[in-house]
């Protein structure tokens, strides 16, 4: 088989949004109906905080003799400065590129001669180092995490390399039409505030950004104070300690104090359609508003609502609707991405340019419908069976345990989350379902983005019917 | 590359597209000689031909269920390509006993993931759930092996769907056009050079009776492996596979594909114009799969050229020279007939797609001239030993090697694939360059920017 995986991360390996996962994941975290079932050790063994103020979470899992450690450090894109959009992301990219004990090429050789993985990213809420190696090598994979933590060396010639490289993804980003009309969507929703610009930036930002920024942001963004360690896999849970200790314990970055960065609470957004024009056969819609933060109290609630309109796969409304009886998309789905501050609700769908409007139509519909009346009991009951049921195999690997408890702690969802979990999704009542989807969802609120030919698309009625009142004001075309 | 070579049914998992694509490579390996699969896995054959493969996990209350059908791209003829993959489709559609949809709702009910995909050389379903629920997907693949209804009502649609899935995948994505055209011209004769998906004709000329007769001619216990991993007791477990399968009587002899590419007769090159922003540039030679005296050595062959970012091509055109975004190889070794080496690279925006064509044949020139050297060697070994324990990270992983492996010829070869990736050296690789990536058997693809206007973002508003 060729490796087809590899090709299609080819174009995307820097330039794409990277998305936090949002209800769909959050649907992994826990199923306590089915513990008895449940991951027999998917615990965290121990959890320290260093003198430092760096979060450890540890847990020994047996296995397979392999270690992941995953580590979060608070910020990422949403605390980009409004001027300089990408410079998390740019600062993230050189964290694995040179630090005081070993310059990019060693790094890219030790990983490489012992089998590991090794590698720094942004995303919306935060910098992550992450590494996956044999537990063998267990020391020299957290010595590189460390390292490029605390002692990154921003190489001038690496800063330049990595440049060119964010530059070239981000152009070769515009042959996605997905990725153009998530761009669309939140720039038009979020505007200037977090969120609002891709993770890497925009061309013009990324040219003036110095390598002194760099070196900046990594100074006062980045503290061991908002940095949480987790290390998962075949360790003895004190060597993990000890080696956690010595090479992350010394790490002394002060906290430089942060602005809250929650802005007012966004305007209610006003119903829009923006177009952008690209030669596609098939226009790349995302509807959507803006949505909930991950603390909000209606969490389980839009969780569950959400699983029934189009989160839940081939049983959702959206799917059943747009895809399964009017044949008119591959994929539609919503999530909501419920992030440190309010994340999109978004429906993502594509469809052939000259059903783009009918398609439309109907996604209002179910908004509309879903908004008016809610759920069945029967459709809550299969939502609720998935939900819970679905809990064990989001937990049977080392990586994914890696992953969700670094979660539950960026979140502050507290350890008691795993064990609640499943009685929070059943507790969910079909008046909550109702109540949660005249409180969230925004039917005739909602910022229309379509990526495909403007011309035909203007032909088709695509800007009536997705921008209008239904009582026939004549839209401007 | 991007050729969809392996589709699956919807979108909402494209993920797991890189997953299984990245599956197919990485083996797991038996952490001591008494743990090799092939004295851990339970095999059985029905007497209606349903071949079983069994493997207890006991790290997680969870089991993966997969069916395979022998059947894919390569047993389809011109004219009805894409059909294995549209039935694929209507499998999800209903039987007398379980209606349209009731799949994915009953295996959803019990909180079970599921989907199905197709390649060239099959078409396999799955379910992933907890392990004390095994008994539902079980009744439910029995019941729509032979069972399906097939009507217009519940073609049509999907076919639409089908129609979506090729513009989203192919038409609208450059780099899998490229591949898609490049692919269909590295083969002459073998149906490899078919798209999976189909060629869009192809998608609105196909009638209920083609469906009706592919699903007949290969939806038979005797053209189907069931494969399973995860936390069962697998001697109950086939008990109950034989008490649920075995009533399904054998069908007739599947018909062998009897089409043999002809000796290569290349070099040939194809400019593809698109629109786009970016050039690309795929190169692909016809190679023999893993089982040939050559498959250990194009591995690592594979692995040297672009296995992590001290590998040789990333760092002389990633990092040194800078003239691409990113360059991958892929080696088909676990194809059923010999297959493709492809090497891809992405230019950089302000390079000429020339110079980065020259480099990638420079660099295997000289790989087939003068071999890697032993540190190159030793990390590509490393690297592919270490996958093979991450691998066992996965139970769908593990499901998918032994598929995978089952259809080219035998899983039990599992267990020799680390034996002899260690065993090669130098002056192997050396030769494998030598005698597969030459210029004869080898295609070069260009994907040609048609460059549009400058996009333009237009908001209107109520």
């Amino acid at each position: 088989m060729r490796r087809r995986g590899e090709r299609a991360s080819a174009r995307r390996a820097l330039g794409r949004w990277v998305r936090v996962l949002g209800l769909l994941l959050a649907a992994c975290l826990s199923n306590p109906t089915t513990a008895a079932a449940g991951p027999r050790t998917a615990a965290v063994d121990r959890r320290i905080t260093l003198d430092n103020g760096l979060r450890l979470l540890l847990s020994r899992q047996r296995s397979v003799p392999i270690v992941a450690i995953e580590c979060l450090v608070d910020g990422g894109a949403r605390v980009d400065p409004a001027t300089r959009p990408g410079l998390a992301g740019f600062t993230a990219a050189l964290l694995d590129e040179g630090t005081r004990q070993h310059s990019s090429r060693e790094i890219a050789q030790l990983a490489d001669s012992l089998g590991g993985s090794f590698s720094a990213g942004a995303a919306e809420d935060w910098i992550n180092v992450s590494a996956f190696f044999l537990a063998r090598d267990f020391e020299t994979a957290l010595e590189l995490v460390a390292a490029s933590l605390s002692t990154p060396t921003f190489p001038p010639e690496e800063v330049e390399r990595i440049r060119r490289q964010i530059l070239g993804s981000l152009e070769a980003s515009e042959d996605e039409p997905g990725w153009v009309a998530n761009r669309a969507f939140l720039a038009a929703l979020y505007g200037q505030a977090p969120y609002g610009h891709p993770i890497a930036g925009n061309p013009a930002t990324v040219k003036a950004l110095r390598r002194e920024d760099l070196v900046a942001f990594h100074e006062d963004e980045m503290s061991p104070e908002r940095t949480i360690c987790v290390i998962v896999g075949d360790v003895e849970v004190q060597t993990m300690e000890t080696n956690a200790r010595r090479l992350l314990g010394d790490w002394a970055a002060p906290a430089h104090d942060r602005a809250d960065t929650r802005p007012a609470p966004l305007p209610p957004s006003a119903p829009r359609v923006v177009v952008v024009d690209r030669p596609l056969e098939q226009a790349n819609v995302v509807l959507g508003q803006s949505g909930v933060s991950r603390d909000d109290p209606d969490y389980f609630p839009l969780l569950v609502m959400n699983h029934i309109l189009g989160g839940g796969g081939f049983t959702s409304r959206l799917l059943d609707t747009v895809r399964t009886r009017a044949g008119l998309a591959y994929g539609v789905y919503s999530h909501f991405i419920p992030n440190r501050l309010p994340g999109p609700f978004e429906i993502v769908l594509q469809t052939k340019v000259a059903s783009t409007a009918q398609a439309i139509d109907l996604v209002r519909r179910e908004v509309r419908r879903m908004h008016d009346t809610g759920a069945t009991a029967d459709e809550l009951a299969a939502a609720q069976d998935y939900l819970t049921g679905n809990f064990p195999l989001r937990l049977d690997s080392t990586a994914k345990l890696a992953d969700l408890f670094a979660r539950i702690e960026y979140f502050g969802l507290g350890p008691g989350y795993i064990t609640t979990y499943a009685e929070r999704v059943r507790a969910v009542s079909s008046a909550d379902v109702k109540r949660v989807a005249q409180a969230h969802l925004r039917p005739d609120a909602l910022v229309t983005v379509v990526v495909g030919p403007r011309e035909t698309l203007a032909g088709s009625g695509i800007v009536e019917s997705a921008g209008m009142p239904s009582n026939g004001a004549v839209a401007a075309p | 590359m991007r050729t969809g070579r392996i589709l699956l049914r919807t979108a909402s998992y494209l993920g797991l597209v890189a997953l299984v694509a990245t599956a197919l490579i990485l083996l797991p390996r038996a952490t001591n000689a008494a743990e090799t699969y092939a004295s851990r896995a339970v095999e059985r054959r029905l007497d209606n031909g349903l071949e079983m493969i069994l493997v207890e996990d006991h790290k997680a209350p969870v089991a993966v269920v997969q069916i395979w059908y022998r059947v894919g791209s390569r047993n389809e003829i011109p004219g009805l390509t894409g059909l294995s993959h549209m039935l694929e489709h209507m499998l999800f559609k209903g039987t007398e006993r379980f209606g349209d949809g009731e799949y994915s709702r009953l295996i959803a009910r019990n909180g079970g993931d599921e989907n199905a995909f197709t390649s060239d050389d099959a078409t396999t379903y799955f379910a992933k759930l907890s392990s004390d629920r095994i008994d539902a997907v079980l009744e439910l693949e029995a019941d729509r092996m032979r069972n399906l209804i097939l009507t217009q009502e519940r073609f049509a649609p999907e076919r639409d769907v089908v129609a979506e899935e090729r513009r989203l995948r192919v038409d609208d994505d450059p780099v899998s056009f490229l591949g898609e055209t490049l692919v269909a011209n590295a083969f002459l004769e073998h149906p490899y050079r078919q798209p999976v998906i189909g060629w869009a004709r192809d998608i609105q000329s196909w009638t209920l009776a083609d469906l009706r007769a592919h699903y007949d001619t290969w939806y038979q216990p005797n053209n189907a492996v069931l494969i399973a991993v995860g936390d069962f007791d697998a001697a109950a477990l086939a008990q109950k596979i034989e008490r649920v399968f075995g009533a399904i009587p054998r069908g007739p002899v599947p018909p062998a594909m009897k089409v043999k590419e002809a000796e290569p007769r290349g070099p040939r090159r194809i400019e593809v114009p698109r629109p786009a922003q970016l050039p690309f540039v795929s190169i692909v030679w016809q190679v023999p799969n893993f089982i040939h005296a050559d498959g250990p050595a194009l591995e690592v062959l594979a692995t040297v050229l672009t296995g992590g970012k001290s590998s040789r091509l990333w760092v002389k055109l990633v990092r040194e020279e800078r003239i691409a975004l990113d360059v991958s190889a892929g080696y088909d070794a676990t194809a059923i007939d010999s297959k493709l080496f492809t090497l891809d690279a992405q230019p950089q925006p302000d390079v000429e797609v020339g110079r980065v064509e020259k480099a990638l044949l420079d660099a295997v020139a000289l790989l087939a001239d003068k071999g890697p050297t032993e540190p190159e060697i030793a990390r590509a070994r490393a690297q592919l030993e270490a996958a093979t324990i991450f691998a066992q990270d996965s139970m769908f992983y593990r499901a998918m090697l032994l598929g995978t492996w089952e259809m080219m010829d035998d899983w039990r070869r599992i267990d020799a694939y680390l034996p002899a990736i260690r065993e090669v050296d130098a002056a192997d690789v050396r030769r494998a360059a030598a005698t597969w990536l030459g210029a004869r058997n080898r295609t070069i693809g260009i994907l040609v920017p048609e460059r549009t206007t400058p996009a333009t973002v237009e908001t209107t508003g109520r």
